[in-house]
């Protein structure tokens, strides 16, 4: 693969940068500079380099200036002798396109490289300053080990020895025979740990059934103690009942023997010495109460009798109420009356008033001047109906009035319209409407235009493909009448044209073959010729002469003619010998001769069948152009002339058929105008019928359509607009005569309504005393609300003179009726004031009543207590029955010995109670089924022999429990024992940790034996790359090592070591110098030495693939930069080799040591 | 009243899970005692749904389980259901067939351990009267069936026959009890409680034949849900099993295909997505992972040699997730197609070399088998499982190990310094 060109379109900082490389030139060294100051994008270009043959990594930091979307790198590849023009992308897939946008499958690329990865590609066919220093290095790491040399400076690979050596030591960091530091030996103490943490723990089954055994044991024991124990306490227990039941039999004989158990005492009821307190208390209470009764009942009676009534004035009680009404009604007329009679006398003078504003003064019955109510009303009715009778009237006849106006005015209106609008004809009209309508919903117009656009674009269609036929020239008939011809047939005509060129060519070829074999013969024959070979004519000639000069010399037989024949004699037998000598040359000779002979034939038929083939060729030739124009006739070849022919006839055909189509077009612009024609026709002839004059005064007889269309638009809007106008005004007319007729006759009717009016006023007003005054409906009105007011004041006045009088003759009343009571009592007081004479009888009446009242509520508390009193004796009465009762059973007079003789029997039921208790307890002391068999037991006991028991049980019940205590507590550290087994996890988690460590081991192992097989493996696979490339790769390492160090080396050689083989530099003096031991610079060398031998080595056996040094000479010196320059000057013979730097005097060395270096320039 | 009751078998309790991922010591603590977790939800089932008994077909401890704690947290379980008045309904299987720590262990009354021949226990509780067959191990082996010594079945009551079997093998081939499922149907009893094989299986037929599974799983091969059987037998004598979760931790494998896959976070961020469906896929509460990334992609060298760094990022995105755990990373991806073949890359030499060439040499693998089995020497013999029990595994061992060794240092070597960055 050879990179040709490199476009950095849209990438980093590049845009539209191109780097041509140019083709490679045979024979010429394919070494290319790039040279650019600092920043330039050196190492840029080589990514973009990368990404076109890999494609752009998808966070690719090169977008700072286009973005991703934008990114674009393309180059010329040249790719097994093909040339592609690739473009790369920034994007997930097809990121790889050819010139045309197309999609290029990777394939093509991965192939041209074999396959090597990205990364591959970077570490083998690049350098730079730090590949360059790590090689060096990978050189010092390997000790000179020549397969890890060889393979690094195959692969580009330094680290190869680190890897290895970091492999073997991870795995070592896991396992080392005898290690204690492993990780291994760590693992395998921390299980040691863990099972020793599990055996503390744990109790295995075993140690459990001894701990259960030992359990059992100390629980028989304790059994035994407590069951033994037990028995002690039951036994003591029984022998403390008999001792406690001793005292109870003693305290129960001494109360059977008690006197007053003995003693003959009644047995009173036992409610007895509950009832005797009480009667107790009641005999005193009872006595007392009693007095105090009688007490009470003579200091009432005494009270009564103290208290007098005054009958007298009980009796006046039926006069009580009239004298309280009679006193306020006098008090409240001697205020009143005076206020009275004031009134009386305003009202006399407000009717004086009235009357004479009545126009009557002083007239004697004014009460006659009153109008009855209907006639008020009548008239009242006819004064409020005046103004709207007056007002109605007035009303009817102005809208009359207004109305006859407005009819005369809009029929004046209507006579001048009528004269000015002209006439026309509906018909016509819709005619007219109608054709507009159909132009105007038809889409004519618009196909119209576009079909005019089209049109356009055809005819520049056309004059392009006119254009196109250059350089034959003509119109389009003259094209039309050009020779056509198929295409079938000019295929046809290059197959044969074809047929006859490689016929033309075989012939030459043929031809050509001969006349070299030609050349071969005569130069076979001129080196026979020259070799002294005498051909067959000479020979036979010179014989002639001889045999000639022999008839001569048989003629003449002298000197001369002997000599003479001598002479060719001599000749002949030298030619003879001669020829005999030669007589393979001769034979050659002869077949020679043959050969050109045959070969002279074969280059004439060769040249005949050659000239054959031509004129056949030419004939074609005339045939295919007599299908072209002349002027295109401009090659002889038929070949050419064929494909002339064939662009010509493609060209041809589409400037016909773009001329098809714009005859299309054409027709179809025709149709759409002569259509908007008709319309236009029918339009004018519309409007002509309409409004002829419209036609002629706005020109429109040869207007365009659309100012036709806009016209009869108008004329139609317009129309309609009049019609709609006049409709409306004969509607107004009609409507309005109707109104006339209406407003006419509601005049007439209030004209009838005010008549009526005034014969009702004139009635009604007959009948009264005011009719005197029917002129004017005014004072009528005022007269008839003074004389509203008249019976009012009449009837107010009757109304007072009444109630003063009323009131007179109640005061003179009311002193008649108190002079008459009081005259009853004598009482010394005067009757002349009435009023203080009724209070003073009404006090004495209620004086009476009081007394009275307190003389009735003691009567009623001693009758209260009479009763009970009365209660009181009952009591005392069932008082002493009951207390007879008592004092007769135990036939004794007082309460108190009767006291005496319940407590004697109380003390008695209590001992009772206390023997029966007692019993029972000895009973239950003893558990005896009854007091009998108790009785009979402790009569049987031997209380000494039991005393004695009892305490020496003690003891024992004491010795006992000490002992069952320790054994208890001996059985219960068993079970604590037991208990302590417990059931918890710790042991089942620490089994579970040991079985993760197991795991862990597991792995670790498996994870060291796939390090160290992976090891051992690679080793012996460096072994067999060695073996495999170290000829080849050896012998171009020491030569290039030879040219890098200048001659300080004259080669490299190899020397074993052990199992390895080390590579050694020799130097020119001889000596041998370690790899590792050699300078820094020298290793540099070195390695790149091994580097192009490795890229040689590559190239061997694969199409070569650009290599890329980036700057690696910072620390040669010129001559080395130089030798090295020279060096990559002969990869470049093998493949393409760029070079990248900023040093200018590098570019100069390099031009001196390959002169064809290519300096390109970054901008 | 229908009789109701937990089947369940095989719970090795205390028996150690065996994963990885119990290095990291949160987990650790979370499901170290995940066997004892799974008993106690079972005990607690029991008393939730006041079932009137358990059935354990077997198995209760491993065989070489000999610590009294283990033995003493049963009993005080069973001593939970003594309470409440459920019986238990105990065989021995194989592991636990000498077993001394339940012959050292006293159980609550209620607790019935079958012995070494046929008994049928009979209670005739609310109605339905039932028969409880069973029969235990008396040696860690029983090459014949069992089923022929098992007592008929008792007329008129529900036959529930509980036993400890390997099912399929036929008779001398199996030492684990074989015998034949269409047997089983055919045997007359209602319900056949079975235990031995760790994976659950409803053997369909005329009888219900139910082998529960274990109730936790304890490595990867023991991967799924694990549940327990909840039986009803209505008073129609119709049956009803229902299926209930117990397993706390659930192992299982999940396949990550990172095929076309170039960046790196893509394939942690497919780890993830994959982690997710699983996590929600897996009805315990616990979801342990064992990654499996498979597919053709251009990071194949470099997740070869940066498997540490995978693994890391993947736990981290587990935690990310919640109670899910990763246990370890099977990589199987291969590099692209194209780079795969002889390429004109000297690593690819290389390895080509390595795989055509000295892999085939005897002197070398009897090299590295030399290596193996002086380190296997030096250690502890639970560890030694992983190269083979035999011969033919160790060779299989070998083979896959050169394999692996070859592919990883070329991984190392194509990979570095060739970092592009």
């Amino acid at each position: 693969m050879r990179l040709n060109r490199l476009d950095l379109t849209r990438y980093g900082k590049f845009t539209d940068c191109v780097i041509d490389f140019g083709k490679a030139v045979a024979g010429r060294p394919d070494f290319h500079i790039v040279y650019g100051l600092n920043e330039a994008g050196k190492s840029t270009t080589f990514t973009a380099f990368l990404d076109l043959l890999f494609g752009m990594h998808p966070q690719t930091p090169y977008n700072f200036l286009h973005p991703y979307g934008a990114m674009r790198i393309g180059a010329e590849l040249e790719i097994d002798g093909a040339t592609h023009e690739l473009v790369r992308l920034k994007q997930r897939s097809g990121s790889l396109i050819d010139a045309r946008g197309a999609p290029v499958n990777d394939a093509l690329v991965s192939g041209a490289l074999g396959g090597i990865s990205r990364e591959a590609y970077r570490t083998m066919f690049s350098l730079d300053d730090q590949s360059l220093k790590d090689g060096g290095n990978a050189i010092m790491q390997s000790k000179g080990e020549l397969g890890e040399l060889l393979f690094s400076a195959s692969s580009g690979l330094a680290g190869l020895s680190k890897v290895l050596s970091s492999a073997a030591e991870e795995a070592t960091s896991f396992y080392k025979k005898r290690s204690s530091s492993t990780k291994l030996a760590e693992l395998k103490r921390s299980l040691e740990t863990l099972k020793a943490e599990r055996n503390a723990t744990d109790t295995f089954a075993a140690a459990h059934a001894a701990l259960t055994a030992s359990y059992l044991q100390a629980k028989a024991a304790y059994d035994g103690a407590a069951g033994e124990l037990a028995e002690a306490r039951t036994r003591h227990t029984e022998l403390t009942r008999i001792l406690t039941a001793l005292p109870l039999a003693s305290e129960l004989a001494r109360l059977l023997d008690d006197p007053a158990m003995q003693a003959d005492l009644p047995r009173p009821p036992a409610e007895w010495f509950a009832l005797l307190p009480q009667l107790s208390r009641d005999e005193t209470r009872l006595q007392a109460l009693l007095q105090e009764k009688d007490r009470n009942i003579d200091q009432v009676a005494v009270e009564i009798d103290s208290i007098v009534v005054d009958e007298k004035s009980l009796s006046i009680a039926s006069h009580m109420e009239l004298l309280a009404d009679g006193s306020a009604r006098f008090r409240a007329a001697q205020g009143d009356l005076p206020k009275r009679r004031l009134v009386l006398a305003e009202q006399e003078g407000m009717l004086a008033r009235l009357l004479t504003d009545l126009e009557r003064p002083g007239d004697d019955n004014p009460q006659a001047l009153v109008l009855p109510a209907t006639s008020t009303a009548i008239i009242g009715d006819l004064i409020e109906r005046r103004s709207g009778v007056d007002a109605e009237l007035a009303a009817a006849e102005r809208e009359f009035e207004r109305t006859r106006n407005t009819l005369d005015s809009l029929r004046r209106e209507a006579a001048d319209a009528g004269d000015k609008t002209g006439v026309i004809d509906a018909e016509a009209l819709a005619r007219l409407d109608t054709a507009l309508a159909r132009l105007t919903g038809s889409n004519l117009v618009s196909r119209l235009s576009v079909e005019e656009r089209a049109r356009r674009q055809q005819q520049r269609n056309l004059d392009g493909r006119l254009a196109l036929l250059a350089p034959w020239s003509g119109d389009l008939d003259a094209l039309a009448a050009t020779r056509s011809v198929d295409i079938r047939q000019i295929e046809i005509w290059r197959s044969q044209a074809t047929a006859i060129d490689r016929r033309m060519a075989d012939h030459r070829n043929r031809h050509r073959d001969l006349v070299t074999d030609r050349v071969a013969i005569e130069a076979g024959l001129a080196s026979l010729m020259a070799s002294g070979t005498i051909d067959d004519s000479e020979a036979n000639a010179l014989r002639r002469e001889r045999d000639n000069a022999w008839q001569v010399h048989v003629g003449a037989l002298d000197r001369e003619t002997a000599t003479s024949f001598e002479a060719l004699m001599r000749r002949d037998d030298m030619v003879a010998a001669s020829r005999l000598a030669h007589a393979h040359d001769l034979a050659g000779l002869r077949q020679l001769q043959q050969r050109s002979a045959e070969n002279t034939a074969a280059i004439e038929r060769q040249a005949q069948l050659l000239d054959e083939a031509q004129s056949e060729y030419a004939a074609l030739a005339q045939t295919v152009a007599a299908f072209l124009p002349d002027r295109l006739i401009t090659q002889d070849d038929a070949l050419e002339r064929l494909a002339t022919l064939e662009s010509w006839m493609g060209r041809r055909l589409d400037a016909l058929s773009a001329q098809d189509d714009l005859h299309r077009a054409d027709a179809a612009i025709a149709d759409i105008r002569a259509e908007l024609d008709r319309y236009q026709s029918e339009l004018l002839a519309g409007l002509g019928q309409a409004s002829p004059t419209a036609i002629d005064e706005k020109k429109l007889r040869d207007a365009p359509l659309d100012v036709l269309v806009a016209a009869t638009n108008e004329l139609l809007v317009r129309h309609r607009a009049d019609s709609d106008a006049r409709a409306r005004h004969e509607t107004s007319v009609t409507d309005l005569s109707r109104e006339l007729t209406e407003r006419e006759r509601d005049w007439r009717q209030a004209q009838a309504k005010a008549e009526a009016w005034q014969a009702g006023w004139r009635e009604a007003l007959g009948h009264t005393w005011l009719s005197d005054k029917a002129g004017s409906v005014a004072v009528i009105r005022d007269m008839l609300q003074v004389l509203a007011k008249l019976p009012g004041i009449l009837r107010e006045r009757l109304d007072m003179a009444q109630r003063v009088s009323a009131m007179e003759r109640d005061q003179a009343q009311f002193r008649t009726e108190v002079a008459a009571l009081l005259s009853q009592f004598d009482d010394g007081g005067s009757a002349d004031d009435p009023l203080s004479a009724a209070a003073r009888l009404l006090e004495r009446h209620k004086t009476a009543l009081r007394n009275q009242q307190i003389v009735h509520d003691k009567q009623v508390e001693l009758s209260n207590l009479r009763a009970q009193r009365a209660g009181l004796v009952t009591d005392l009465a069932v008082h002493t029955a009951r207390k007879t009762e008592l004092t007769a059973y135990f036939g004794t007079d007082s309460l108190t010995a009767v006291a005496g003789f319940l407590d004697q029997a109380k003390e008695r039921e209590r001992m009772e109670a206390r023997i029966s208790g007692l019993r029972e307890q000895i009973a239950q002391s003893l558990r005896a089924s009854s007091f009998a068999e108790a009785e009979m037991r402790l009569s049987d006991t031997d209380i000494h022999g039991v005393e004695h028991e009892a305490a020496e049980l003690a003891a024992r019940i004491e010795d006992l429990t000490d002992r069952a205590r320790d054994l208890y507590a001996e059985m219960t550290r068993a079970t604590d024992k037991l208990d302590a087994v417990g059931g918890d996890d710790t042991v089942a988690r620490i089994e579970a940790k040991r079985r993760t460590i197991f795991l862990e081991i597991e792995e670790l192992a498996g994870r060291y034996l796939t390090l160290k097989a992976g090891v051992f493996a690679a080793e012996r696979a460096l072994h067999s790359y060695r073996e495999k490339h170290r000829s080849a790769m050896m012998n171009r390492a020491s030569e290039a090592f030879r040219l890098i160090t200048g001659g300080n080396y004259s080669g490299l050689a190899t020397q074993f070591d052990k199992d390895r083989e080390i590579l050694i530099g020799v130097a020119h003096d001889g000596g041998s110098k370690l790899a590792e031991t050699m300078s820094t610079g020298t290793q540099f060398q070195l390695y790149l030495a091994l580097r192009l031998a490795g890229y040689e080595e590559f190239a061997a056996v694969r199409p070569a693939v650009p290599f890329v040094a980036d700057d690696i000479m910072e620390s040669f010196d010129d001559p080395r930069s130089t030798e090295v320059f020279r060096l990559l000057g002969e990869m470049s013979n093998i493949g393409q080799v760029i070079y990248l730097t900023h040093h200018w005097h590098l570019c100069e060395l390099a031009k001196a040591a390959v002169p064809e270096v290519q300096i390109h320039r970054l901008p | 009243m229908p009789f109701r009751f937990v089947h369940t078998a095989d719970i090795h309790l205390d028996s150690p899970l065996r994963s990885l991922a119990l290095r990291n010591s949160e987990l650790a603590e979370l499901i170290g005692g995940s066997t004892r977790q799974a008993l106690v939800a079972i005990v607690d089932l029991c008393l939730e749904e006041q079932v009137d008994a358990l059935v354990i077909a077997g198995d209760l401890y491993d065989g070489d389980q000999t610590s009294m704690k283990t033995a003493r947290f049963l009993a005080s379980q069973l001593q939970r259901l003594h309470e409440a008045g459920i019986a238990v309904y105990v065989i021995r299987g194989n592991h636990d067939a000498l077993s001394r720590i339940t012959q050292e262990l006293v159980l609550p009354p209620s607790v019935k351990i079958f012995g070494a021949r046929a008994e049928v226990v009979e209670s005739a509780g609310k109605g339905l009267s039932v028969a409880m067959h069973g029969m235990s191990f008396s040696k860690p082996q029983a090459p014949d069936g069992l089923l022929p010594r098992y007592k008929s079945p008792v007329p008129d009551a529900v036959n529930i026959g509980i036993m400890h079997t390997s099912l399929a093998g036929a008779p001398g081939h199996d030492v684990y009890a074989p015998c034949n499922v269409a047997d089983l149907h055919a045997a007359g009893f209602d319900y056949w409680a079975l235990g031995h094989i760790h994976q659950r299986t409803h053997h369909q037929g005329a009888r219900t034949v139910i082998m529960p599974g274990m109730p936790q799983g304890r490595d990867i091969n023991e991967a799924g849900a694990k549940t327990i059987s909840l039986v009803t037998i209505a008073d129609d004598r119709s049956i009803a099993v229902e299926e209930r979760l117990t397993s706390v931790a659930q192992f299982e494998r999940v396949s990550v295909h990172l095929g076309g896959v170039v960046e790196w976070r893509d394939a942690a961020a497919a780890i993830e997505a994959a982690l997710l469906a699983q996590r929600e896929r897996t009805a315990s509460p616990h979801l342990v992972a064992r990654l499996r990334l498979t597919g053709e992609t251009a990071l194949a060298w470099k997740i070869r040699r940066d498997i540490d760094l995978m693994q890391a990022e993947a736990e981290q995105r587990s935690e990310r997730i919640g109670n899910t755990w990763i246990e370890k990373l099977e990589v199987e991806v291969q590099p692209p197609a194209a780079t795969r073949g002889t390429t004109a890359d000297p690593v690819s030499e290389l390895r080509q070399l390595m795989r055509d060439d000295i892999l085939g040499r005897s002197d070398f693998r009897d090299e590295i088998s030399d290596m193996v089995r002086d380190l296997l020497a030096d250690l502890p013999p639970e560890s030694r499982h992983f190269a083979g029990d035999d011969q033919s595994g160790f060779d299989r061992f070998i083979d896959g190990l050169l394999v692996r060794g070859t592919e990883d240092i070329s991984a190392r070597m194509s990979a570095a310094e060739r970092d592009d960055s």
